[in-house]
């Protein structure tokens, strides 16, 4: 039987990381190696998250580091319980609930609509790239212009958590995330009026 | 609104990539951040200590008033021990679950540590600026070895300003507190108010 060991890091998450090691016999990841593969796999979903809850670029990092300090500090706690998507997107969830209750005095500066990565898909030209970029700061725009509580549901949805999932990030039943997530797709939809996206 | 709408949005959404690198030094300083919170425990025990056996030996001394500067600083010493021990009382580990709704309730409970520390430091520095007025009145009103009191005052009016800087810190950082406070349970009220 031929056993293929693919590279510790790559697309791995953090458990998968850890076996591989173990397989190989080598020492223990340290705390920045296994921040660093978690990082890897679930940055961008971080940082859309971040973005959800905070329209200004530079507390939108800000918030982006607090999250990675958190995760670096709840890793050698994770024991698989969840998955590792769910996980950090629990701390992300999380770290942005403390951030907007913290920075809710602050006045607002530069939108990120200004600011935005452009990042033109593979597959389209430049004009469609620009539609496309125009769309999806429309679409965060408009996440972050719900309620705190249906902005928290709505991102995970978009990020492809199953209600199942959302259940185990917010707290809840999950008949109760499957209520709230069709409550907080329709105001999505309401804020976006589908037709113009 | 369609399967197809909603699949869309989602690959929107998704199609942002954006990269952070991780946020090593922002570590660091958390650490180091640990480590004062851990030494603020340590000076605060320190502090405790020193003020008892200091106001034992005053107690105990020649010294004159010594029975009332000593025990003033008992007093103020048994005061800011309790008022730390007060504040840290509520004090608890973090939820083992990990879900918004436990972290929320972490978080008003962190706020409502904080407001009470916030409020023991007022009263605190009111306690101690209320000890560096009756040193001044004891000082003024005894009599005093020739050029034994300006400079005694000179002390005690550098330490009373600065018990008030301290004491104006500890109000903004109450109301701050305070505020946040008023924020998260807001936001509780928000997560419950629209569970179905």
């Amino acid at each position: 039987m031929v056993v293929s060991v693919a590279p510790p890091f790559g697309r791995r998450d953090v458990d998968d990381a850890r076996a591989h090691r173990k397989r190989e016999k080598r020492a223990p990841l340290t705390p920045h190696e296994e921040l660093a593969a978690v990082l890897r796999e679930h940055g961008a979903l971080i940082v859309r998250i971040a973005r959800s809850h905070e329209s200004d670029r530079g507390r939108a990092e800000e918030l982006v580091q607090d999250i990675h300090v958190a995760i670096w500090q709840a890793l050698p706690k994770f024991r698989g319980e969840a998955n590792v998507r769910t996980y950090v997107a629990r701390i992300a969830q999380n770290r942005a609930i403390t951030h907007v209750t913290r920075e809710a005095r602050r006045p607002r500066s530069a939108p990120l609509e200004d600011v935005v990565d452009v990042l033109p898909s593979e597959a389209v030209g430049p004009e469609d790239a620009a539609t496309e970029t125009e769309a999806r700061q429309r679409l965060q725009r408009a996440v972050g212009e719900l309620p705190l509580a249906l902005r928290l549901t709505v991102t995970l949805a978009l990020e492809g958590f199953s209600p199942d999932e959302v259940a185990t990030v917010l707290g809840i039943s999950t008949s109760a995330a499957s209520v709230r997530l069709h409550r907080a797709k329709a105001a999505l939809m309401d804020k976006l009026k589908i037709g113009e996206v | 609104m369609s399967t197809n709408d909603w699949t869309e949005l989602t690959r929107l959404w998704q199609s942002d990539v954006p990269a952070a690198a991780p946020a090593l030094e922002v570590i660091e300083k958390q650490k180091r951040r640990a480590w004062a919170w851990r030494l603020t425990w340590i000076s605060e025990v320190a502090v405790t200590i020193v003020g008892l056996v200091a106001s034992l030996w005053v107690m105990t001394s020649d010294k004159p008033h010594g029975l009332t500067l000593g025990a003033g600083t008992l007093a103020l010493t048994l005061f800011a021990a309790g008022a730390s021990l007060w504040a840290r009382s509520l004090r608890r580990s973090p939820a083992a679950d990990l879900s918004v709704r436990a972290s929320l309730e972490d978080a008003l409970h962190r706020a409502r540590v904080s407001v009470r520390w916030g409020l023991s430091s007022f009263w605190v520095m009111a306690a101690y600026l209320l000890f560096i007025a009756m040193m001044a009145f004891v000082l003024a009103s005894g009599d005093q070895p020739p050029g034994v009191l300006p400079p005694m005052l000179i002390i005690l009016g550098g330490s009373a300003i600065w018990g008030a800087v301290f004491q104006a810190i500890a109000v903004v950082y109450y109301q701050r507190r305070v505020r946040e406070l008023a924020r998260l349970e807001d936001l509780k009220r928000a997560l419950d108010e629209s569970a179905p």
